[in-house]
């Protein structure tokens, strides 16, 4: 049973075939066809309730899908324990709350996974975890506890977190919706820093900045669907769609 | 007034009663985790039966409880069974009782984000549940175990009616002894007040601490 | 070889009956006299006067931190000991001490209740131009009952469960005659586990009493 299936294009490492989604009687995904290929970075965009952050946590198996075919990083996507445990080892999620482990300090929250998933050795683990936070600047910041971070440096870390198991995609779930304003320029940085390193990245955002950067394309959804799909430059300042337009308008003012 | 080689007999019922306490909930507390956390469980028949057993042990008298097991061992395992073992095993599953409400409405007071974060790291259950949630748990159980453990120390009391030589038991024989019936139990009484209030007050400080440092 | 039988104590319904009368009794008297109790110390908690306010403060803290067997014994044996020719019923005794114990917490509860209502509420309502007996009556009494109602549920089932304890001092409620019972049959174990469902069948009752009352009379009226 731990069979991995090679989808048809080797080189995608999304692919949503008419997906549906139902929360009780909300048809919250309605018919989601979507494919990201390797190295690309997509952002999801539209109105709270739209549905991009449902699709989101689709793609790791946090919510179930009830209709449709999903493969993410040539896994198929199902509730079977095993298979998510193994989809899990390739995509890593960092969420709009951190959700670091306040219990445990920055470098256990990292070690946990490799120790316990991958199996590796305390110092194995050490080592790794030390390299991944001289890279993002927080090596001195080791041995201290969440609660003394500010709140782009835990996201800083929820993201290593992710990174660590050197995971084949990593999902966005708007990373920096909850931070201050002043910490949200080190958050976009690094994600910048792991798109330009060849991550495949979905994120989930209306920093239409960072799109424009670093988005090789942008979805618009809205109530559910995909309302419209193209080039940041396109999307952002000359959509087609009457919605997109009204949607970028208001996100514009900000 | 009462002697002072009573008031030391009262001083060792006060010691059994503390021993008896913190010895049930101990176990019953163990016993409350696993419970606690069976209750997120989606399984119909795990689910109502835990809650019939809390509802159970909650909504009858302690007095009660300690008469059915005080009857019924010696009919479950035909020997004699001492007055403390009755104790303690009473002590023990109504402890349980409580101490099942008191966890699951800490893990569920943990944010449902912390099982997602484990779990979309692929760290496999029950190690998320030990060593990610239940310390979590412990640090939000702490302020109502303090209450539940006040409790405990005085329905202890009720041990006393079975034969068991707790405080109050010790102040029945005192009192047998001197006929100095109001200073006996005042003296109890008191006794039992600063344990439990000292407690309480702990608990208020600690009850604070718990909401202040998130 | 021990069976478990329960058909032979069914024969003794009517004692049982009439514990259950007792029962009743004597903690729909307690409920009414340790709430009327709870609102007085309540109200001299609420006050200014320092002595008043250390008196009711030392009051609850003691009832709420000791057994009520203890105080039973206290009310029962030990007070009669003291003033010669003073008698007291189990009865009575039961009543004295469930009351003040019970007195203590809802005095903590009716304090929470009444201190849950905010004052821009109270003012608002006196800006509008209503009295001020008729801001108690109609804004600060519906909405501290409300606050109160689940407390006070818990603290009447705790009463009810905290009859069984006057059975130690002879009085003729539920458990005292299920201890006859037991002992006229043999069957101790049958009849308090039958024991056991009655008071978790009471508690049940109660609640859902309380419940529904809540829900019928009491709306929650979010904003």
């Amino acid at each position: 049973m731990d069979s991995t299936t090679i989808s048809q294009e080797g080189n995608s490492v999304i692919e949503a075939r008419e997906v549906h989604k139902w929360f009780g009687r909300l048809h919250v995904l309605q018919g989601i066809t979507f494919f990201v290929r390797r190295g690309e970075t997509v952002v999801l965009c539209g109105p709270s309730g739209s549905g991009k952050s449902t699709l989101l946590r689709t793609l790791n198996g946090l919510e179930p899908i009830q209709r449709g075919e999903l493969c993410v990083a040539g896994h198929p996507v199902t509730q079977n324990r095993r298979m998510l445990i193994e989809l899990r080892k390739h995509v890593g999620i960092v969420f709009q709350d951190y959700n670091l482990f306040p219990h445990m300090s920055v470098m256990k929250n990292i070690t946990v996974t490799l120790r316990k998933v991958k199996k590796l050795s305390a110092k194995e683990s050490q080592d790794i975890a030390y390299q991944l936070l001289e890279r993002v600047r927080l090596s001195d910041k080791a041995k201290v506890y969440p609660s003394s971070l500010s709140g782009g440096q835990r996201q800083r870390v929820a993201i290593v977190r992710a990174l660590v198991l050197n995971p084949k995609l990593m999902l966005f779930d708007e990373p920096t919706s909850a931070l201050d304003p002043e910490l949200i320029g080190e958050v976009l940085d690094l994600m910048v820093q792991v798109a330009k390193e060849g991550m495949t990245m979905l994120v989930v955002t209306h920093e239409l900045g960072f799109a424009e950067q670093v988005a090789s394309k942008i979805a618009f959804f809205d109530e559910g669907k995909i309302v419209e799909e193209g080039e940041p430059r396109k999307l952002i300042h000359e959509p087609d769609n009457e919605r997109t337009r009204k949607f970028m308008g208001q996100i514009g003012l900000k | 007034m009462i002697s002072f080689k009573q008031f030391i007999l009262l001083l060792r019922g006060l010691l059994v009663t503390l021993e008896i306490s913190l010895g049930g909930m101990a176990l019953g507390t163990v016993i409350g985790i696993v419970l606690g956390f069976l209750r997120a469980s989606k399984n119909p028949i795990i689910k109502y039966g835990i809650l019939v057993y809390v509802e159970i042990f909650r909504d009858s008298p302690l007095l009660i409880q300690l008469f059915v097991i005080y009857y019924g061992l010696p009919i479950l395992f035909n020997i004699d069974v001492p007055a403390i073992a009755t104790a303690f095993i009473a002590i023990t599953l109504y402890t349980s009782g409580y101490m099942a409400e008191v966890f699951k409405s800490s893990i569920e007071a943990i944010n449902v984000a912390q099982w997602e974060s484990a779990s979309s790291l692929g760290l496999p259950f029950l190690y998320t549940a030990r060593k990610v949630i239940l310390p979590q748990a412990f640090r939000l159980a702490v302020p109502p175990s303090v209450g539940v453990l006040i409790m405990v120390i005085k329905d202890s009391s009720l041990a006393s009616v079975i034969g068991f030589v707790e405080l109050t038991r010790m102040a029945n024989i005192v009192r047998a002894q001197t006929f100095t019936t109001f200073n006996v139990y005042a003296i109890a009484a008191l006794l039992y007040f600063v344990v439990c209030y000292a407690l309480s007050r702990m608990g208020r400080l600690l009850e604070r601490r718990t909401l202040c440092s998130e | 070889m021990y069976t478990i039988h329960f058909s032979v104590i069914f024969k003794h319904i009517n004692p049982l009956l009439s514990g259950l009368i007792i029962t009743a009794e004597i903690s729909v008297l307690t409920m009414i006299c340790a709430t009327f109790l709870g609102v007085l110390l309540a109200i001299v908690r609420m006050s200014g006067n320092r002595l008043v306010y250390g008196l009711s403060i030392a009051y609850i803290e003691f009832m709420r931190n000791i057994p009520l067997i203890v105080l039973l014994y206290i009310v029962y044996y030990g007070v009669p000991s003291l003033i010669r020719g003073f008698i007291l019923t189990p009865f009575v005794a039961g009543l004295i001490a469930m009351t003040l114990n019970s007195s203590a917490y809802e005095a903590e509860i009716i304090r929470g209740g009444l201190l849950g209502i905010k004052r821009n509420e109270v003012e608002s309502a006196l800006s509008l131009g209503l009295t001020s007996m008729q801001v108690f009556l109609h804004i600060t009494i519906p909405h501290a009952l409300r606050l109160m109602w689940d407390a006070l549920g818990n603290q009447f089932i705790g009463i009810i469960l905290g009859s069984s304890v006057v059975s130690i001092i002879t009085l003729n409620e539920l458990t005292y005659e299920a201890l006859g019972i037991g002992s006229s049959t043999s069957r101790h174990f049958e009849v308090f586990i039958l024991l056991l469902g009655i008071y978790v069948l009471l508690s049940v009752v109660l609640s859902s009493i309380f419940r529904y009352v809540k829900l019928v009379f009491l709306p929650p009226r979010k904003l």
